[in-house]
């Protein structure tokens, strides 16, 4: 009889399924292995993992899910696959495109969420939860007639404030990043060089040195957040390209690629870092998981593009142009993707002046397109009405 | 030379470079100085004993682990080698028990090295299995009431949990 005494020291070496076998063979073992076993592995793992923010309510589950979606890890795929588990619902292996529901100059239903938009300062007008705004005047897209909070759509900005030292070349070596739940800022204030976040909800920003990984003044860099997370790419030599996380409050290598291309956006789901790859010439989204062999694609990606984590359902990713058009909707969790560039017709529709607004509702995605003709009659009434 | 006494009363005449890969055992004989004569061994009976100063026999001449090594990476380290030399394996070849009791032993005698390749060991032991297959293989009984079955295989069914 295994004696379960042995358990903190056995743990270091069983894989996430073994100790997920282990827990499920006697009460004992259930109650011996607890969740802060499955927590030290995972996290020895992927570092970044944030329970709080998982989609997941326990560290066992979490790491349940972080097995079946890492088909990069053969060995603990297979060491899954021995708990004969078939989920009725499983994790693909690959990506399929798939087609939302698009409603056509129908009301908000109620339950509305919708999902993150950047923020466009230049923009004439700005999408809220639950409707537009055009300046002074607020659009209710929904059918319920109540005027929402100020807290509004726009989501990007945690309220970074950053004292950038005088610096001639300043702008030349600054590169900026916002999401709904953070924002993020590199830059060379003269000496060294500096990545200052901040997260949305909390009042301090962090600050990392980071002359030791890169040299702004000498290397371009890339800046991505997704939901939590913090990316920075950089380009080492002719073709070596370094892929940094934040974690824990410091800058982690966590990939070192041959690249030829850089990807669009980063995305974080289940612990999986998937990038995002988004070709304006042919069309078409890719998304691969970061460490796999076909993360550098053999065609030119367009990276004038911004993919934006949603805060509250993190399972979605939505890609913007950079006119603020959505051009693709990702679905993390069932590793589905709608690419508006091989919806020809959709595109026509937007040529012809459609706000497009995508969200969920009643746990479906879903798009609602505004034809202009019919927000400007609302845009009318609402006028009419402050007159 | 450093006698140890095992829980069944008998002795065993050691090196005291051998003894010392015992990191309790050094530091008694640090404490109590060279004249240390008999250390008793108590929960360690003779057989399992025996083949705990086997091991520190065979190992002694090895560098020490280092005391002040980083928890953090040393576990990640180790996470990579699962690979069990061909002497520590041989020498582990033992009936279930026998190894459980020389685990606990280098647990218990602070003897770093064998008690990871021990729970490397059991490690290679359960990896791969079902749980009915861990079951059969450490004997373990499986007491969990048809409702908590029913409910571990739903869990198992449904990867769609939140």
């Amino acid at each position: 009889m295994l004696p379960p005494e042995l358990i903190d020291n056995l743990a270091d070496y069983c894989s996430l399924g073994s100790l997920y076998s282990l827990s499920q063979t006697s009460t004992e073992w259930n109650t011996v292995i607890d969740d802060s076993d499955f927590e030290r592995q995972l996290i020895k793992r992927c570092p970044w993992y944030e329970l709080e923010y998982s989609p997941r309510n326990c560290w066992k589950h979490c790491a349940k899910m972080y097995i079946l979606r890492n088909p990069g890890n053969c060995d603990l795929i297979s060491d899954f696959r021995s708990l004969s588990i078939q989920p009725k619902w499983s994790v693909p292996s690959q990506w399929s495109d798939c087609v939302y529901p698009v409603h056509k100059d129908k009301r908000l239903p109620e339950d509305f969420y919708g999902l993150k938009t950047p923020v466009r300062k230049q923009s004439k007008f700005r999408i809220h939860n639950q409707g537009v705004s055009f300046g002074k005047y607020y659009v209710n897209l929904s059918v319920s007639g109540e005027r929402p909070t100020p807290e509004d759509n726009t989501g990007c900005g945690a309220g970074l404030m950053i004292n950038i030292p005088e610096y001639s070349n300043s702008h030349e070596t600054m590169y900026t990043a916002s999401g709904p739940m953070v924002q993020a800022v590199v830059f060379f204030n003269g000496q060294r060089s500096l990545l200052v976040y901040k997260y949305k909800g909390e009042e301090r920003q962090a600050e990392i040195d980071i002359s030791q990984y890169v040299n702004l003044t000498e290397q371009r860099v890339l800046l991505y957040v997704s939901f939590r997370n913090v990316f920075l790419v950089s380009k080492v030599s002719s073709d070596d390209v370094k892929t940094f996380m934040v974690s824990n409050h410091e800058l982690k290598l966590i990939n070192t690629q041959k690249r030829r291309y850089i990807p669009t956006g980063i995305v974080c789901y289940d612990g999986i870092l998937s990038e995002i790859h988004f070709c304006a010439l042919l069309g078409g989204i890719d998304v691969v998981e970061m460490d796999s062999a076909e993360a550098d694609p053999s065609t030119p990606f367009n990276r004038m593009k911004t993919v934006i984590q949603d805060s509250v359902h993190s399972r979605y990713a939505v890609l913007y142009k950079q006119t603020g058009l959505i051009c693709g909707i990702l679905d993390l969790e069932k590793k589905q993707k709608m690419d508006f560039f091989l919806r020809s017709s959709l595109e026509e529709d937007w040529a012809h002046g459609h706000l497009v607004m995508a969200g969920v509702s009643k746990g479906e995605v879903g798009l609602w397109a505004f034809s202009h003709a019919y927000i400007k009659r609302e845009l009318e009434k609402v006028s009419l009405e402050k007159v | 030379m450093v006698t140890l006494v095992s829980s069944d009363g008998v002795s065993f005449n050691v090196d005291q470079k051998v003894a010392s890969r015992s990191a309790l055992i050094k530091n008694m004989m640090e404490d109590i100085g060279e004249d240390a004569g008999e250390i008793p061994v108590p929960n360690v009976s003779s057989n399992v004993l025996k083949k705990v100063i086997e091991y520190c026999t065979y190992h002694k001449d090895d560098p020490l682990p280092q005391s002040g090594e980083d928890e953090g990476t040393s576990a990640a380290d180790k996470k990579k080698s699962t690979v069990i030399d061909d002497w520590d394996y041989n020498f582990l070849q033992v009936d279930q028990e026998m190894l459980f009791e020389i685990i606990l032993t280098a647990n218990y005698l602070d003897i770093k090295p064998l008690l990871d390749v021990g729970c490397k060991t059991v490690a290679n032991m359960i990896k791969g299995k079902t749980p009915e297959e861990i079951r059969r293989t450490f004997n373990i009984a499986n007491d969990f009431t048809p409702e908590e079955e029913a409910q571990i295989r739903r869990e198992n069914e449904w990867a769609e949990d939140r």
